[in-house]
């Protein structure tokens, strides 16, 4: 199943009219809960996060990540069918390409002492497969 | 001293009255004495500080020439990497992270000659509106110390209101300087984006970081944005022509059209209210031409903004994997453990809470629904906007919708969002946006209002703040409890 059981048959269109501010506040739609499922929705977003969240602070996770969905719900007011998503501010400007050259930015020394765990030249981590595999 | 604008400090230096060295002694202690109520600096650079005085005093005595800001002692946000020190992003994450190189913006100031007195507090990751997201201590507004200086650049703001520098460095990415420059009654600007360089600033949302400055006097924040303002080819989105010269001689606003939105004012405060009167008089006295605008837009200038912002900052943030740098949780066992657990711990429930939306808001299944819905709603709101500079110069909003509040009131997530109301749609748009001194509410607390400009209207947009200045007295203005030496 989907991570999140989401209902769009509510969107409200959009409807172009001469007065900007009630074109701006066009909404036909009811609102509806965005989360379902609650465990298996949390889960799977742990999974995609890489983060474990537990007890107290994953139930309060969950009511604000709801309340917050339920309020950027909102831009389904606006009719965008014929809208180009807008990326990047600055269209059309963009920077040249520097050209594909090692620069000398952070010597090795440096950037292996970050390192929170290492032998020798090499980043140390735990298993990667697990023992029953 | 502590009164002192930045030219002022380097004048008195240029001058030979006082040495680098006792300016940065002098700042350090009272930085000491003062700032155990306020909590705004994370870390005194004390050993990094000395050195920088004494080499600008070295190189004085030696006859070079110096920059403009030579002997200024500057507070810089603790995202904004200077090589050596500590960038703890105030986060568990990056506790014990020392920077390897120097932001650009940093080498600029290098240059310049500022010395970096202290790194400043702020919400984690920059992700808040009041401070009290960092991981390691609570900021206070100078102005009264049981409410908020703000967020996320609430350090920035609170040290410079309590005069522990002229001038600091924060960051913006949705109000995040002009929201606390608001509430301690600063100038605190967010340049057009890509004028100033994000190379060395930890990644929050890409396409609406800025770096800027803080200052209590106009000129002081023009000329530390001259300074910063460069072509950097170390950021791709660095905007080729980022430098121009921002001070003007001519301070006329004489036929400027000065758009303003009454109909804001039915969200706001009624001392917001009557400060945003009294400002739009000014204007007017100023030889402005006032126009009438509707900026309903603005509702949605908040979803679209938080949709967006979270869903860079979960890519963003993706780069604390627990491997390369930053921490490590002692428990994990396994490779997987090692994100899940080093994560868990690290970050903050503000910024879980990001990472959790913008990993949604792109998830298979919902990204059209979400991002780019929110990408698209994005370039409706910046079409309204371009329509808004073809009929006037320049935008007069509120900044906060209220004076500062009290800290711990605001708790729901959506209340808290809305601190942003009239700063969200700026980043989205690109465009450049400055909070200035413009009052003070009945019970003493400053007010801030905001001017927007056009894109590459910087210039323009900080003449209007120095016109204001010059017939209004509420940038001299230093909150009471500070404005004296500590002994």
């Amino acid at each position: 199943m989907t991570p999140f059981a989401l209902h769009w048959y509510n969107i409200g269109i959009f409807q172009g009219g001469p007065d900007e501010k009630a074109r701006w506040n066009v909404f036909y739609g009811q609102r509806t809960p965005l989360l379902k499922n609650v465990e298996e929705e949390l889960k799977s977003l742990e999974a995609l996060c890489k983060i474990t969240v537990r007890g107290e602070e994953r139930e309060k996770l969950y009511s604000n990540l709801t309340r917050v969905l339920q309020y950027v719900e909102k831009l389904q007011e606006l009719d965008t069918r014929h809208v180009k998503p807008l990326v990047l501010v600055h269209e059309g400007s963009s920077a040249p390409l520097r050209s594909d050259e090692p620069l000398d930015v952070m010597d090795r020394a440096t950037f292996l002492k970050m390192i929170p765990d290492r032998i020798g030249t090499m980043v140390k981590v735990p298993p990667v497969m697990k023992d029953e595999l | 001293m502590f009164r002192e604008t930045a030219r002022g400090i380097n004048f008195r230096f240029m001058s030979g009255e006082i040495s680098a060295e006792e300016i940065t002694r002098y700042f350090l202690k009272r930085i000491r004495l003062g700032d155990g109520a306020v909590g705004s600096i994370l870390a005194l650079l004390e050993e990094g500080a000395l050195a920088q005085a004494r080499e600008l005093d070295h190189r004085k005595s030696r006859g070079d020439k110096l920059g403009p800001l030579a002997g200024t002692p500057i507070l810089i946000k603790d995202n904004i990497h200077i090589c050596g020190e500590k960038t703890t992003c105030a986060s568990r994450f990056l506790e014990h992270f020392v920077a390897p190189f120097d932001a650009f913006v940093v080498t600029k100031l290098r240059e310049a000659g500022a010395i970096f007195i202290a790194k400043a507090n702020l919400d984690e990751f920059a992700m808040g509106s009041s401070t009290e997201n960092s991981a390691f201590q609570k900021s206070y507004n100078p102005w009264d110390l049981e409410r908020i200086p703000g967020g996320s650049s609430g350090g920035s703001a609170a040290g410079v209101s309590a005069m522990f520098a002229p001038l600091s460095l924060g960051s913006d990415t949705g109000g995040s300087i002009r929201q606390p420059a608001g509430l301690t009654n600063l100038y605190g600007f967010r340049p057009t984006y890509g004028r100033v360089s994000r190379y060395g600033l930890v990644s929050f949302g890409s396409s609406l970081d800025q770096i800027g400055p803080f200052a209590r006097d106009i000129d002081d924040l023009i000329l530390l944005q001259e300074v910063l303002a460069h072509h950097c080819p170390l950021d791709s989105t660095s905007l080729a022509n980022a430098h121009e010269p921002l001070l003007t001689k001519d301070t006329s606003l004489q036929g400027k059209r000065l758009g303003v939105a009454f109909e804001l004012l039915d969200r706001v405060d009624s001392d917001v209210s009557e400060v945003y009167h009294n400002a739009v008089e000014t204007f007017q006295e100023l030889g402005c031409e006032i126009v009438p605008v509707s900026m309903a837009f603005l509702e949605y200038a908040i979803p679209t903004y938080y949709v967006l912002s979270s869903a860079e900052a979960s890519t963003n943030l993706a780069r604390f994997d627990g491997v390369r740098y930053g921490r490590r949780s002692p428990d994990a066992r396994e490779l997987e453990e090692v994100y899940r657990l080093s994560r868990m711990e690290g970050f903050g429930p503000e910024v879980k809470q990001r990472i959790f939306l913008g990993t949604f808001v792109l998830s298979s299944g919902f990204k059209e629904a979400y991002f780019q819905k929110a990408q698209k709603v994005r370039r409706l709101i910046s079409e309204e906007h371009k329509a808004l500079f073809e009929r006037c110069d320049m935008l007069l909003l509120p900044t906060t919708p209220t004076p500062a509040f009290k800290a711990g009131e605001i708790t729901d997530p959506v209340h808290m969002y809305l601190q942003d109301l009239f700063t969200s749609s700026g980043p989205l748009v690109g465009c450049p946006s400055l909070s200035f001194p413009a009052g003070f509410s009945k019970t003493g607390l400053p007010i801030g209002l905001q001017l927007e400009g056009p894109l590459m209207g910087d210039r323009e947009t900080l003449r209007f703040a120095r016109a204001f200045q010059e017939v209004t007295p509420f940038a001299s203005k230093s909150p009471p409890a500070f404005d004296k030496e500590f002994a």
